[in-house]
């Protein structure tokens, strides 16, 4: 089995050069039979890749530890799904899944877009087929996860996965960030494609658009994913440290949402088209550079040791030569895609758009700038200087805030020149919500709170007051109109202008996310040695600890700790946070016990056992966590209720 | 007034405004760090006592106390590995204000501390209010693989 996935790495190379050829050629000379070569080649590679990915799967799961893949990333003691999940555990599997994500992206929006944009195959397949021959490139010269043990080598059992990933959110975490780096590549060919032939005209960026949002909105998703996932499995009580890794997968998510916005002005007003290319192109990079910057190693992050030698020069320079390819694109075609259009009026929807882009790149450079400062620092003056999670939050929090209140004014405002009159009619009730929320809220927490906190209160009163207005004026309409209930008028709201009032559940659900991180205002710790029957007060709740159980597990041992919770003496539930260390990989690992509800969680971790006995933990009270759960739940709905199909309403999109 | 006179000055208030904000917040908060290893921040630690810093070493072997009552830990840290085997020169006394360490501390850890430095007649004691650490051992290279702690591996 693992010789067919050897040689379709092989034979997907192979074709990946062969489209690359065909496509050139093709592309240059518009001769379409080699565009349909190419065009096949997309798909053969994909197809070469399924294979591959089916003979890694394979070979986990019947553990084959005659390959060093499976001997280090899998054990027989491990159960199938995740052994099956150690596909994407070690480097050259997450290098084979990222090129298998890439090209089903990239076959899909081949295969949809066949007849609609002939003349540009060819060139998205010559882009697509780069960026997948490079990783296959790797997989087969550099790290392929195919290779045998030498036979006096080959082990009875394998090393076993790290403990810390053999976790259910890991099994679609990965997948999913993947999926939104790799989804960027269909667009980023598209756009190179029209770059390249010149055919700059509306339609290619409707493709790319959609395109775009489906990437968009894994990433999201998968940003959200791997948070849950530190907060459940790192045990430091958060779910976000401005680590490089983190910061890797949001900053292309911060272009792709700028690019998003600004699409859209482009599709109503025929502005910004050169700076939609730009956007795509620079989230495309982004994508790559925080692959680059994963795996390389080359900003020291607490989490990400990573040291492969050959890795640094070879990816970057792939990063390099992308963005290059493209924008000598960009720059080739700069008169082309000049707008004729100019900005009326500063009071206008385009204004606020293009005001949010600024806010975007500001975030972006912000994070790209801190998350590297180790690296300029030390090349300019010899130092290396780093900068704590405190100072992005200082300086991400108003950006964010200026963000939340454009997601307010933007859908109200008129596009082109909003007059006076209709200002003061949709602003009115939004705003008085708004104001008066943050009164209420001053008069409850004054002296507790910063400034900040009911400024961002206040604002998401403000967002959410004008989403319902929104909703509320539609469905009114729709009900004296047709005549229709509310939920069936709902319902064809969301049918018959999906961007528009999907979007709208995108931005509530953005809003819910940032009322769960200001919660964070409230956070209180404290750490306490305690001996069995010791009692400690948190706020409203007591948690008494009763005793430690020493765990007998078959891969793990350690101890369990045992902790009554109390709120104003009603026992709640029994908290187990554990201590463990597992066998195998000889790795401790500590397993929060969280007690969640919508107000908040308390979260306690069994920090050590000590050698009297007695135990040390550190508890939190995290208000509105859940909330930011929910929120990315309203995220996605929002995202599948833009992309829902509704067969027959092709021309249905207007733009929110 | 012209559009670009209007984006200016708004340009203009909001760029102030963030500017003051940065600076009353940031201002005398752990702002910059200095990231070195011990031998680096050794040569000049006494030129560093009070700025914020960023120090990566070793645990020396059975250095690790853990005082319960106080919930401090202290510790000393040395430049390269212990089980390297190197005649360590010089070392850094740590005192870890918290009891909450990390899963990889031990003996012979990796580490990175982070915190100020006091200088007194009998030393130099550093001050650590953030503590972590990797794993020491043959296993470090397999613990690679998979970045504890962060997204998976790209």
């Amino acid at each position: 089995m693992s010789e067919l996935g050897l040689y379709s790495i092989r034979l997907g190379l192979l074709a990946a050069v062969v489209g690359i050829l065909a496509g050139f050629y093709g592309g240059l000379t518009r001769r379409d039979d080699w565009g349909r070569v190419a065009e096949r080649s997309v798909y053969l590679v994909f197809g070469f890749l399924g294979v591959a990915m089916f003979a890694l799967f394979w070979a986990l799961a019947n553990n084959d530890f005659s390959l060093a893949y499976v001997a280090r990333h899998s054990a027989r003691s491990m159960e199938l799904h995740y052994r099956l999940g150690a596909l994407w555990g070690g480097q050259a599997g997450s290098l084979m899944l990222w090129a298998f994500l890439l090209m089903a992206f990239g076959s899909a929006g081949v295969y949809a877009n066949r007849n609609l944009h002939r003349r540009l195959i060819p060139w998205v397949a010559v882009m697509l087929l780069l960026n997948a021959g490079f990783f296959l490139g790797l997989l087969e010269f550099l790290s392929n996860p195919f290779e045998r043990l030498p036979h006096d080598q080959v082990l009875s059992d394998g090393q076993g996965l790290n403990p810390l990933l053999q976790h259910p959110v890991m099994m679609i975490h990965p997948i999913m960030l993947y999926l939104g780096f790799t989804g960027f590549a269909t667009p980023f060919a598209f756009a190179f494609a029209a770059l390249v032939t010149g055919e700059l005209g509306t339609s290619w960026f409707r493709t790319t658009r959609r395109w775009s949002l489906i990437a968009w909105l894994a990433l999201g998703c998968g940003i959200v994913l791997g948070g849950r996932w530190a907060y459940e499995v790192l045990g430091w009580g958060g779910y976000w440290a401005w680590d490089p890794v983190e910061n890797a997968s949001l900053m292309p998510w911060l272009a792709a949402t700028a690019y998003l916005h600004s699409v859209m002005i482009q599709e109503k007003r025929n502005m910004l088209k050169t700076w939609n290319v730009v956007l795509i192109g620079l989230t495309y990079c982004m994508c790559l550079f925080g692959t680059f910057l994963t795996r390389s190693g080359i900003v020291q992050s607490v989490h990400a040791f990573t040291d492969a030698g050959w890795y640094k020069p070879i990816f970057l320079a792939y990063v390099g030569v992308s963005a290059l390819l493209f924008y000598s694109a960009v720059f080739y075609r700069r008169r082309e895609l000049a707008s004729p259009n100019r900005l009326e009026s500063v009071v206008s929807r385009e204004s606020s758009f293009i005001l949010n882009n600024w806010v975007f790149m500001v975030l972006l450079a912000v994070v790209f700038g801190f998350t590297m400062l180790p690296v300029f620092s030390e090349s300019l003056s010899g130092e290396r200087l780093t900068l704590g999670p405190h100072f992005f939050n200082v300086v991400t929090a108003p950006l964010a805030l200026i963000l939340l209140f454009l997601t307010g004014v933007g859908p109200l405002i008129a596009w082109r020149k909003a007059s006076p009159a209709s200002l003061r009619r949709q602003f009115k009730w939004p705003t008085l919500s708004g104001v008066f929320s943050t009164i209420i809220l001053a008069g409850i927490f004054w002296g507790e709170v910063g400034y900040w906190a009911l400024c961002c209160w206040g604002l998401c009163a403000f967002v959410s007051a004008t989403i319902i207005q929104e909703y509320v004026l539609a469905i009114a309409a729709r009900r004296r109109i047709h005549g229709e209930s509310v939920f069936t008028a709902f319902a064809t709201l969301l049918r018959k202008n999906q961007r528009r009032y999907g979007g709208y559940i995108i931005h509530l659900g953005v809003v819910v996310m940032l009322l769960g991180i200001s919660g964070s205002v409230f956070n209180y710790e404290r750490l306490e040695n305690m001996v069995p029957g010791d009692s400690v007060d948190v706020q409203e709740y007591r948690l008494e600890y009763l005793t430690a159980e020493p765990i007998t597990q078959q891969h793990y041992g350690g101890a369990t700790a045992r902790i009554a919770l109390y709120r104003q003496e009603n026992p709640l539930a029994v908290m187990e946070p554990q201590k463990r260390v597992y066998w195998l990989e000889q790795q401790p690992s500590t397993i929060p016990s969280i007690y969640s509800t919508w107000s908040e969680d308390i979260y306690v971790i069994l920090n050590n056992i000590e050698t009297d006995g007695s135990a040390t933990l550190k508890i939190y009270r995290n208000p509105l966590v859940n909330w930011i759960w929910a929120g990315a739940i309203l995220f996605a709905m929002g995202g599948i209720a833009i992309l829902w199909p509704h067969p027959g309403r092709p021309g249905s999109e207007d733009p929110a | 007034m012209s559009k670009g006179a209007q984006i200016t000055i708004g340009v203009v208030i909001v760029a102030l405004l963030l500017g003051w904000y940065g600076y009353t917040n940031l201002q005398g908060e752990a702002s910059f760090q200095y990231y070195q290893n011990l031998g680096e921040f050794l040569a000049k630690s006494s030129t560093l006592e009070g700025e914020s810093l960023r120090v990566h070493g070793y645990v020396a072997n059975d250095s690790i106390h853990r005082d319960l009552k106080g919930k401090k830990v202290r510790f000393v840290v040395q430049n390269d590995p212990p089980h390297a085997g190197l005649a360590t020169e010089s070392t850094l006394d740590v005192l870890f204000l918290g009891l909450e360490t990390p899963d990889m501390f031990k003996d012979g850890a990796e580490v990175v501390i982070e915190g100020r430095v006091q200088n007194h007649q009998t030393g130099t004691v550093f001050l650590a209010d953030n503590l972590m650490a990797k794993c020491p051992s043959k296993f470090e290279a397999q613990a690679n693989q998979g970045e504890p702690g962060g997204n998976m591996p790209l």
